[in-house]
């Protein structure tokens, strides 16, 4: 019941925010100088009842709030209009995106998780020796090249000498085709967050490790996989799941280098792309959905952190 | 979530880390090697920098989307990269009955894809719907002096003009390919998009489509005219330039328009690979704001075209395949008015400013700023090439007095910018012709109505003179009358330097050395009014 309410308040806040953020992003739309119609005219020297004709068929004419409450109504009916570039109904750009986006940053997420929980915690247990001096150094590598250097080099080594990976895009729809077209993206995207997860879990791992708890459970002369899967992991993956989230978040929506090199058809790219063109419509999609995800994203960190921490639990749900 | 994950880690990992090694190790497909020998066969796989807009030109004018859309639809009217001279494409025949009326005689036995023949009221309809304000179409500006569109025959279509417009067959052919009216009223509302499509009588017929991934076109095996060579044509999207090489490097595309010529040189080292290049008339100038100070000083400009060097520029910024331009006419379009009389004395009888920076300096000595000033100059952030080129001028700007800072600007920055008419000082510009002749041009940097806003003629420069002769230009149907009224024009642009110009860029194909590509390609002609996809074929 008490988790019921919880729940509950924390979406209606979310909403508000959601309303409020739409606000403003077509408020600095409309500040912004230029319209939409000069990216669509930008070739030939464009007369002034074709840019009229445009901007009425788009209703740029329109007072600002008319044009805010216009895209308002429809939103709330799930119908977030078409883009200006071409005519696509951005629900449905949207959900092409998202798709091809989603499976990348899992996928993305599993190898960062799959490479810096281990090393963490082997960084936390060896502690300033020769095992943490050398995955500390190697996440720093990886974290200071940036993404579109990697995504280079991985293209050129991977793809065009050896032949092994595709060069571009996303690939047919099915599971096997996108495995082998995300494996390099998804790569470079993981090299620039194994350095901040492998730190985090390290440093949980530092104070848990050592603490009398886990001692004894090694003087009692516990399994390995005990020690680290009951004891270690659970204790500190806190600091882990926070990171996480915000992992999360940033491969749903900053992922534009990466997208840019390899040619995925992801939000990174849209965002970027919508915002150049002024494509009105879309920016307000993207701009909802990006913070959709991450509302989405703290809420759920949030509502795992009361799954694994029953102190955090009490004192939320008091 | 990530609980789960934790609970059931082990296996899960281990689980993946097999996935993967599988991946890694049993997906390598044959094609993919990076030493790529010829591998010409009946499928072409070309790269774009960006996905058409869409398939309906109204709504999708930019050279991506004509990529796609000119192998499905056909104008009436194309122009032949080599002679620039307008020739039949649906359109068989055309008369002038009187000068503002048209009369065209449709191509017979012609269909679309779906079988249907094309007749004079699909002809009609393409037409009428671009200046169509309902339409609101991309295209609306090229039939501003239209009025009515009929069919006139089952195989004649008229075109009524508001005022006499010579560029009438260029406007049709590239502003409105021809599409099927059934078609297009029962798809209204997604014509031209991924369910919608299109339905034309091209040589190549849409398979399927999305903005963002690509076309895939296969061959129209009941085409009217030659059939091509390749079955199936796929334009895939490689949003990144230096990904687009190292595809066409592994293999993975045959070929594609977008090299950028700045590094062209590192294309042109690639195993497996050609690149044509052929002259193009799309014009870069400097535009000088001559109604405010210190442009409005005719030393002043003039100083600045002495202290310019175009050859070093061209071969800095297009890895020398671009022509040093002294006027703001192409040559080899004037020449397309008259091909019987050579053009060239015209252009050796201009003024011309050398580079010389002593020259400039005592240019600037005879104007109001002997002192030199400072100025800052916008370009866009998608026309780098603009950038590196007030980069360079601003060093020899500086030995003069000259203070030369250029400002980075995003697109939609630029075009508010330049859009709004103000304040225009120094730009840099790019301007193509879309029809052979080289009136337009003029007409759009010299002619009043583009002192306005969202107007070309960003020099704000109106002389009596050139009104009169622009007027002269546009209502003569005497080449060598028209030849003359342009010669004048050249003639005292080039003395008054409201423009400077600069270079006109080329057109570049690459292609892998298993295709050839038949014929010239051209950047304006050969991508808005022909079938590039048409003329590839596999190479013996």
């Amino acid at each position: 019941m008490k988790l019921t309410l919880y729940i509950g308040r924390r979406l209606i806040v979310l909403a508000v925010l959601l309303l409020l953020i739409s606000f403003v992003i077509f408020s600095m739309l409309a500040i912004s100088p230029g319209g939409p119609e000069q990216m669509l005219l930008g070739t030939d020297p464009p007369t002034p009842e074709a840019i009229a004709a445009i901007r009425a068929r788009y209703h740029l004419d329109d007072p600002f709030l008319v044009q805010y409450w216009q895209w308002l109504s429809s939103a709330l009916q799930f119908d977030l209009g078409e883009s200006i570039q071409t005519g696509e109904k951005v629900t449905a750009v949207l959900g092409d995106r998202l798709s091809v986006t989603a499976g990348l940053a899992l996928y993305a997420l599993i190898l960062s998780l799959l490479v810096s929980i281990p090393a963490g915690l082997a960084a936390g247990a060896s502690n300033g020796g020769l095992v943490d001096r050398a995955i500390t150094t190697l996440t720093t590598f990886a974290v200071s090249a940036p993404s579109f250097t990697t995504g280079i080099l991985l293209l050129y080594l991977f793809s065009v000498h050896f032949g092994w990976f595709p060069a571009f895009g996303a690939g047919d729809p099915t599971f096997a085709d996108r495995i082998w077209h995300y494996t390099l993206p998804a790569i470079a995207l993981a090299l620039t967050m194994i350095a901040l997860i492998t730190r985090q879990t390290r440093a949980a791992a530092l104070g848990v490790y050592a603490s009398d708890a886990t001692t004894f459970a090694r003087a009692r002369g516990l399994p390995g996989t005990v020690v680290w899967g009951r004891y270690t992991l659970l204790n500190s993956s806190l600091p882990v799941v926070t990171s996480t989230g915000q992992v999360i978040a940033y491969f749903l929506t900053g992922t534009v280098l990466v997208e840019a090199v390899f040619s995925i058809p992801g939000v990174g790219s849209l965002v970027v792309s919508s915002v150049t063109n002024k494509d009105i419509p879309l920016v307000q999609g993207v701009a909802l959905f990006a913070a959709a995800v991450v509302l989405l994203v703290n809420f759920l960190a949030d509502l795992a952190y009361m799954a694994i921490d029953p102190r955090v639990r009490k004192s939320i749900l008091k | 979530m990530t609980v789960m994950k934790r609970r059931t880690g082990m296996k899960a990992a281990i689980a993946l880390a097999a996935t993967i090694t599988l991946a890694l190790t049993g997906c390598s497909p044959g094609s993919n090697s990076g030493d790529k020998g010829p591998a010409g066969d009946d499928t072409l796989t070309w790269g774009v920098l960006a996905g058409p807009r869409s398939l309906d030109p109204a709504h999708g004018y930019n050279t991506t989307s004509a990529a796609a859309y000119t192998n499905m639809l056909e104008p009436l009217v194309s122009v032949d990269p080599e002679t620039l001279q307008a020739e039949p494409a649906l359109a068989v025949s055309w008369e002038q009955p009187d000068e503002k009326t048209w009369v065209f005689q449709i191509r017979d036995g012609v269909t679309f894809w779906n079988g249907d023949p094309l007749t004079a009221e699909d002809v009609a309809f393409s037409l009428s719907r671009m200046f169509d304000p309902e339409e609101a179409s991309e295209t609306a500006s090229k039939f501003v002096n239209f009025d009515s569109v009929e069919a006139t025959g089952s195989l004649e279509v008229t075109v009524n003009l508001k005022n006499a417009d010579k560029l009438t067959l260029y406007n049709i052919g590239i502003g409105a390919p021809i599409m099927q009216k059934k078609y297009a009223e029962e798809h209204a509302d997604d014509l031209g998009g991924s369910e919608g499509l299109i339905m034309g009588t091209g040589p190549f017929k849409v398979v399927s489509y999305n903005p963002a991934t690509g076309v895939t076109m296969e061959r129209n095996d009941d085409y009217w005219g030659e059939k091509p060579a390749i079955r199936e044509v796929t334009l895939e999207v490689i949003n990144d330039v230096e990904s687009l090489r190292l595809a066409l490097s592994a293999g993975e595309i045959d070929g594609t328009f977008d090299v950028p010529l700045m590094s062209s040189s590192q294309w042109e080292k690639m195993d497996h690979t050609n690149l044509t290049f052929s002259p193009s008339p799309f014009l870069y100038y400097l535009s000088l704001d001559t109604s405010a100070e210190p442009w409005s000083d005719i030393h002043v400009r003039r100083a600045v075209a002495h202290a310019i060097d175009k050859d070093g520029l061209v071969d800095a910024l297009f890895g020398g395949h671009g022509d040093v331009a002294d006027s703001l006419v192409n040559q080899d379009l004037l020449q397309a008015l008259t091909p019987d009389t050579d053009v060239q004395p015209i252009f050796d009888d201009l003024t011309k400013y050398e580079f010389d920076i002593d020259m400039a300096k005592d240019e600037l000595a005879k104007s109001a700023f002997p002192n030199g000033f400072e100025v800052t100059v916008p370009f866009r952030s998608d026309q780098p090439e603009q950038g590196r080129m007030l980069q360079v001028i601003s060093e020899s700007l500086d030995e003069i007095g000259i203070t030369l800072t250029p400002q980075e600007q995003t697109s939609q920055q630029f075009l508010a910018y330049f859009n709004a008419h103000k304040d225009l000082a120094m730009q840099p510009g790019r301007l193509g012709s879309y029809a052979p002749e080289p009136g337009a041009i003029l007409n759009s940097m010299l002619g009043e109505a583009g002192t306005k806003e969202n107007g070309y003629n960003s020099a704000n420069y109106v002389s009596q003179n050139i009104q009169g002769l622009l007027v002269t230009y546009q209502q003569s149907t005497n080449p060598a009358e028209q030849v003359e009224a342009t010669q004048s024009i050249m003639e005292e642009v080039a003395d008054q330097v409201p423009y400077i110009p600069l270079y006109f860029s080329a057109s570049v194909i690459a292609l892998n050395d298993g295709y050839s590509y038949e014929g010239t390609y051209s950047n304006e002609w050969t991508a808005f009014y022909g079938h590039w996809a048409a003329h590839i074929s596999p190479a013996e």
